[in-house]
């Protein structure tokens, strides 16, 4: 879209934890859970330092080719051919993402919430209302986003209260008495899920403070890698590994546990009305840059035209897509992952050389520097660096080092929760600091950080 | 495959291609062969739907080829 719209960094953080998070709990965590047992929720420290790779090299390209999108630059730099086959490739994931998604969801309404419904009418229900919002921009999809994520953020974190009489610590023991092996290769998993957010590149050419941006980014990567993190614990807490592993849906079926009194009853429904919009906008994300990916070929920034051949292909190629709950499932836990990693890993490599090569824009921090302000924003980036490498080796360390007993393993399990949360915090300030820098220079006067 | 879908599916299908049709006149030649092979991509791919195609597809085997992922996991765990 050529006309401007702004969305502000939180609105950029919040779009990167739904479109990160909601995508996990339709499947994949019983894939987790079934590799690294009581152990899987040490499973996403690994992704999310993947995902901030990722992010901050996005950054760097919009320092170099500022007002560009990850398709355009493509195309700058690789030329119509080459850069047009690799955009081909660009748009066969994309289309992977979501007929994923759009098929898992129907699935997963079908198989909860709306047995007697058939598949073909719940797709295609939320097709029309995916091409309903691909007339629009991302800001309203950011904006609708801002009253669902907080409240699905909210929920996910009351969980832990809510099913507290259920709960049983023994269940997770002993922690870390499954190996490092195991750990890792559940980390290698959720890289499938981490890796769309590629998609952000394909609104790149909103971004006017990309170290801001990035900060943004950092932070919904990390909200995502801990609050998953936190579920895990609760699943694993409530019903054990055994069980969780052999469930298709398992966040569903951990919400149905929630049993506060007699007379509150059925709170999946209520959960999951907050959780579909949340996860609406995620395929919504998917769904633009498929468009914005589209518009790239024809030459012109107006997607609008390719919105309903886009949805209807989009309605047959998800029918035809994943025949069986099963054929998703394993895709989308041990193909997605390979997928992202040999197309993304190459590709983003040789962007950040490119990016290196052809900065234009000098100035990254938009803070004085030698200010109170930007000491601490220094603070908060190298806390946040510390916390990530000490969750790492305090995970290392206590599988390596530290004995088996009940203690050890708590004292491994606290310390590493402890450097999570204080990663997350961390990237709260880091990017609290880049906005408040911006408003003092008076950049600020524009809304946000963000257009489209 | 259920009757009200098709009816509301090939209905909405239909109007988008007269409304495509009409307007194409006013879009750049790039942009017209990019939705005609979406529209021909779908109306292909509809008919492999309706002759079962897809059941022949093998999804489940066509993952465990691509990705080695699934195998280094079993074997090794």
């Amino acid at each position: 879209m050529i006309h401007k719209q702004v969305i502000n960094h939180r609105q950029t953080a919040w779009l990167v934890g739904s479109v990160l998070m909601t995508a996990m709990m339709i499947s994949s965590l019983h894939k987790i859970v079934a590799i690294s047992k009581m152990d899987a929720w040490f499973s996403q420290i690994l992704p999310v330092g993947y995902a901030i790779v990722v992010a901050f090299v996005l950054a760097e390209l919009s320092r170099a080719y500022p007002g560009k999108n990850l398709f355009e630059i493509l195309f700058i730099v690789c030329g119509k051919w080459i850069g047009g086959f690799i955009n081909l490739i660009l748009l066969g994931y994309i289309w992977i993402i979501l007929t994923l998604d759009i098929k898992g969801a129907s699935e997963f309404f079908r198989q909860t919430l709306l047995p007697r419904t058939p598949v073909e009418i719940i797709l295609i229900v939320f097709v029309l209302l995916m091409m309903y919002y691909g007339r629009t921009s991302l800001e309203v999809a950011a904006r609708v986003n801002e009253i669902y994520f907080p409240a699905y953020f909210v929920l996910s974190m009351m969980l832990y209260f809510l099913l507290g009489n259920e709960y049983n610590v023994e269940r997770l023991e002993p922690i870390l008495s499954t190996g490092l092996e195991r750990i890792f290769a559940s980390n290698l998993l959720p890289i499938g899920i981490y890796g769309d957010i590629l998609l952000f590149g394909a609104f790149l050419h909103a971004s006017t403070h990309p170290r801001l941006f990035f900060a943004s980014m950092k932070h919904g990567i990390l909200i995502v890698g801990f609050t998953v993190s936190l579920l895990l614990l609760i699943l694993l807490g409530v019903m054990g590994f055994t069980i969780a592993s052999r469930l298709n849906f398992p966040i569903f079926i951990l919400v149905q546990q929630i049993h506060v009194t007699d007379f509150l009853d059925r709170i999946e429904i209520i959960l999951f009305s907050l959780w579909f919009p949340a996860f609406t906008i995620k395929v919504i994300v998917a769904y633009l840059a498929f468009l914005v990916c589209l518009g790239s070929f024809g030459g012109q920034q107006h997607y609008n035209a390719f919105n309903l051949p886009s949805g209807w292909f989009l309605v047959v190629t998800s029918l035809l897509a994943f025949p069986r709950v099963y054929d998703f499932d394993t895709f989308l836990s041990y193909t997605l992952p390979v997928i992202v990693l040999i197309i993304q890993i190459p590709l983003l490599l040789f962007l950040y050389i490119h990016a290196r090569m052809n900065r234009t824009m000098d100035t990254q921090v938009s803070i004085p520097k030698g200010t109170k302000l930007y000491r601490f924003y220094r603070f908060m980036v190298w806390m946040g660096g510390i916390a990530l490498v000490g969750c790492f080796v305090t995970l290392v360390a206590g599988d390596l080092l530290v004995d088996k007993s009940v203690f050890a393993g708590f004292f491994t399990a606290g310390m590493y929760l402890v450097f999570f949360f204080i990663a997350l915090i961390a990237s709260y300030g880091e990017m609290q600091a880049l906005n408040h820098g911006k408003q003092k220079l008076g950049q600020g006067k524009r809304a946000g950080t963000f257009r489209q | 495959m259920n009757r009200i879908f098709m009816l509301l599916f090939c209905l909405l299908l239909v109007i988008s291609i007269i409304t495509f049709l009409v307007n194409r006149k006013n879009m750049p030649p790039r942009q017209q062969a990019i939705i005609f092979t979406l529209y021909g991509l779908t109306i292909g791919l509809m008919v492999c739907l309706q002759l079962q195609y897809n059941q022949i597809l093998p999804f489940d085997y066509l993952s465990t080829y691509i990705s080695p992922l699934k195998n280094w996991i079993e074997r090794w765990m």
